[in-house]
């Protein structure tokens, strides 16, 4: 197995893809032995697709209960995409849970996918992973049986969704290894984008009624941009966040923790 | 006295009865006569009132013995838990239609009746338990009706205990699936059918909702028999409350068929110069003077003509006033006491008044009649209650009776009849009130 | 929360702006079974107007037995649904967030 360090194939070289090995120059910062196998690879891009996905299908659910429609755009149409792609992003969950749990190099069972915060490798982030995993089956189950059940209950599961896709981008952005990685950082945030525009739209839709749940939403929006902004600048995007993170020591390689002058280094 | 065919037989001469006073005046209410509670139950006392055709004098007119029947069958064959197939008796005294005063007097005078009635009610179909709605603001009515529940049980009158129900004053509260709603720990608003009251009402079980006249007549039927109610009029005896333009405003029992004109005249005849009748009340209609005279005070004549019997109203308006003006007025105030539930409710009755008030007070022109007829069809039957029903049917008739109003209005404007503060009674309202 | 989002502003709901365009009534109204000239299913469409907050899903997807009225509600055709739109029909009723079109068996 090669070791390379975090965020992929030369990233410890600024980002410049397709660099195979460390330069001998570097020194030997904290580095985190990882798989090379292609299940490594399908587990952090199914992870990405499901993560987009996830995003689309709120961002369709908001669009519907702001009751967007236009001539050409029926709201059946924002509808039907909205079960279409999270029917998408729970397939793609699940591949990225199997290949997680097929990719013997750390060993991840099935059950740290469905019961939180056991695993041993980054059990707070893996278990948010799980959280998130749990409540979009729950959705899922829910939606199906829509007709045969009571619409309060329906309802009731239905706003675990504003849980579950946030509680989904920090699984991503605390377990996730390619999070420093440029453009995989700029898809996150323009998933939150997205996600927090329509959030504030759904807010304002039907003001003033329900002013003081409204308010408190619009709150509660604000607080989580700034509070996740400042955790994942001081968070993942800094060095050493493998171990901080949870990492197993065996996997953590390295003897001093000689921080890199550039983002998207090791950590 | 009450054996023989005449009137009164509801309400009695003099003061109210104590329950002393009404056993010697009526005779002990007939309980425990029935039979068991078995199935058999009050067999007898539903085909009874079945003979007799008596209708519900709520206003919806539906046959009580079917209503009896259909809660005495769903109570009989509930399920197997003896929770699950006692049935439950809500009495409706509210009276929430503002030109109505029967109910209210009826409660005052011959509680014991009413109470009779329930009682009789509850052990024909099985119920275990009774409420009795009213206002909550009739203040010394609710504590003397209460003093008269003690008293009841006390002497150990009933089958079943009857409890007060309060009712929040608002037109729709006391329609029948709004009291169940209440006396569930809801609110007081319609709910959807179905389940049926009579399938699933107060506590999940089979529900009787009976007017409190209605109740009284059972009483009466169950000591004197179908026939004697029905010797009386074409269906019996009802009573009527006529206001307006009549010397004598008040409440009369009547032989039901008796001429409106021969009602007015025991009013002390019109007080002005008449125009037309409102009969009905506000579910009811308006009728030209002239035309309403020959016409028998009964539910099928007086919808044949356009109108209604409804809980028994009769409004006199003077050629004083302006019947356009009364009817926006009243669609108004029936617009603020939409429950709020119904898209169509909610948004056509405002638009209805709205477009009244134009006829009435601006300038009435054939696109405001148009849009009028309009709404009337796109609120008909499209809430879950009757409210929107009901004014649609009181607007069409105005429409059609005042046509003259309209012509002229649309010419030179409102007339000088119009009065900013119409005359029908609208309690608490004010022009514009929200719902 | 259904209550809500129907009182915004100072009488109901801003009505739906539905796929077929305007408001007011759009299109000639809905001929039920018989007028149709095809066979009766014996379901008929009925709407629990409490429950229904005019989100217009049955109006875009059954054009042929409902329309929208001036305020975004939805107006049934009376009668019977024809059999061939009672798949539509089935999928319209799924498709309603407060299921409030109900399909019955027709009395």
């Amino acid at each position: 197995m090669s070791a390379w360090p975090l965020g992929g194939p030369g990233a410890a070289l600024g980002g410049v893809p397709g660099a195979l090995a460390l330069p001998a120059a570097v020194p030997p910062a904290a580095i985190v032995v990882t798989s090379s196998t292609p299940l490594w690879y399908l587990t952090r891009a199914t992870g990405l697709v499901a993560l987009v996905l996830l995003t689309l299908s709120m961002a369709f659910g908001l669009l519907s209960s702001v009751r967007y429609a236009r001539p050409a755009w029926p709201r059946f149409v924002t509808i039907g995409l909205h079960r279409n792609t999270s029917l998408l992003a729970l397939a793609f969950t699940a591949i990225h849970v199997v290949t997680t749990v097929a990719d013997g190099f750390v060993s991840i069972p099935l059950q740290d996918a469905f019961v939180p915060f056991i695993s041993t490798y980054r059990p707070l982030w893996l278990g948010l992973g799980a959280i998130a995993f749990d409540l979009m089956l729950a959705l899922t189950v829910t939606s199906l049986l829509r007709t045969r059940m009571s619409l309060r209950s329906w309802r009731l599961v239905h706003w675990g969704a504003y849980l579950c896709w946030p509680v989904a981008v920090l699984h991503g952005l605390g377990t996730g290894t390619d999070t420093p990685v440029n453009w995989v950082l700029g898809l996150t945030v323009a998933c939150v984008a997205l996600v927090a525009v329509l959030i504030a739209w759904r807010l304002a839709y039907g003001w003033p009624a329900h002013a003081a749940a409204r308010l408190a939403g619009a709150l509660a929006l604000v607080l989580t941009l700034i509070v996740g902004g400042a955790w994942l600048t001081a968070g993942p995007l800094q060095p050493g966040w493998a171990r901080r993170a949870g990492t197993p020591e065996h996997v953590v390689q390295g003897s001093s923790t000689v921080t890199r002058p550039h983002p998207g280094g090791t950590r | 006295m009450t054996t023989a065919t005449g009137l009164p037989r509801l309400i009695p001469p003099g003061g109210p009865l104590s329950l002393a006073d009404h056993v010697a005046r009526y005779g002990p209410a007939p309980l425990g006569e029935q039979g068991g509670a078995d199935g058999t139950a009050g067999g007898d006392l539903i085909s009874e009132v079945e003979r007799a055709g008596l209708t519900g004098r709520g206003g919806a007119g539906f046959p009580a013995g079917r209503k009896l029947r259909a809660v005495a069958t769903a109570a009989r064959t509930a399920g197997p838990l003896r929770s699950q197939a006692a049935a439950v008796v809500v009495a409706n005294g509210c009276e929430s239609e503002p030109a109505s005063a029967k109910d209210g007097l009826l409660l005052a005078r011959a509680p014991h009746l009413v109470l009779d009635g329930i009682a009789l009610a509850a052990e024909a179909v099985g119920a275990t338990r009774c409420y009795l709605g009213l206002h909550a603001d009739a203040g010394e009515l609710g504590l003397r009706l209460a003093a008269a529940i003690a008293e009841r049980e006390r002497a150990g009158c009933d089958p079943a205990p009857v409890q007060l129900q309060p009712v929040p004053r608002s037109y729709v509260a006391s329609q029948e699936t709004a009291l169940i709603s209440l006396v569930n720990g809801g609110p007081a608003k319609p709910t959807f059918v179905p389940p049926r009251p009579f399938q699933k009402g107060a506590h999940g079980r089979p529900t009787l909702v009976q007017n409190v006249e209605t109740l009284a007549h059972i009483a009466l039927i169950a000591r004197f028999g179908a026939d004697w109610f029905r010797d009386v009029g074409s269906a019996g005896s009802g009573l009527i409350t006529v206001s307006g333009a009549v010397q004598r405003p008040g409440v009369y029992e009547i032989a039901i068929g008796m001429p409106v004109g021969e009602l007015v005249r025991r009013a002390g005849g019109p007080s002005q110069q008449p125009q037309a009748i409102l009969a009905g009340g506000y579910f009811g209609g308006w009728l030209p003077y002239a035309q309403a005279l020959d016409l028998p005070v009964s539910d099928p004549a007086l919808r044949a003509a356009g109108a209604a019997l409804g809980p028994g109203i009769l409004v006199v308006l003077p050629e004083s006033a302006c019947g356009l003006a009364e009817t926006a007025w009243v669609a108004d105030y029936l617009a603020s006491q939409s429950a709020g539930q119904c898209g169509p409710c909610l948004n056509g009755l405002p638009a209805l008044a709205d477009v009244l008030k134009h006829l009435a007070f601006g300038r009435a022109d054939g696109r405001g009649v148009t849009w009028a007829q309009q709404l009337l069809g796109l609120v008909a039957r499209r809430g879950a209650c009757h409210l929107p029903d009901g004014t649609a049917a009181f607007v069409d008739s105005a429409l059609r009776t005042f046509a003259a109003e309209l012509h002229q209005h649309s010419v030179s404007g409102p007339c000088a009849r119009v009065r900013r503060r119409p005359t029908l009674p609208a309690p608490g309202h004010s022009w514009g009130a929200p719902a | 929360m259904s209550h809500a989002a129907r009182t915004d502003g100072a009488r109901g709901p801003r009505p739906a702006r539905t796929a077929a365009g305007d408001r007011r009534m759009p299109g000639p109204a809905p001929r039920g079974a018989a007028a149709r000239g095809g066979a009766a299913s014996g379901r008929a469409l009925r709407v629990n107007p409490i429950a229904c907050e005019a989100h217009g899903m049955c109006i875009e997807l059954l054009p042929e037995l409902i329309r929208a009225d001036p305020w975004g509600y939805p107006i049934v055709a009376p009668g019977s649904v024809p059999d061939d739109l009672l798949p539509l029909a089935r999928r319209a009723v799924a498709a309603c967030p407060t299921l409030a079109l109900l399909l019955d068996p027709e009395k």
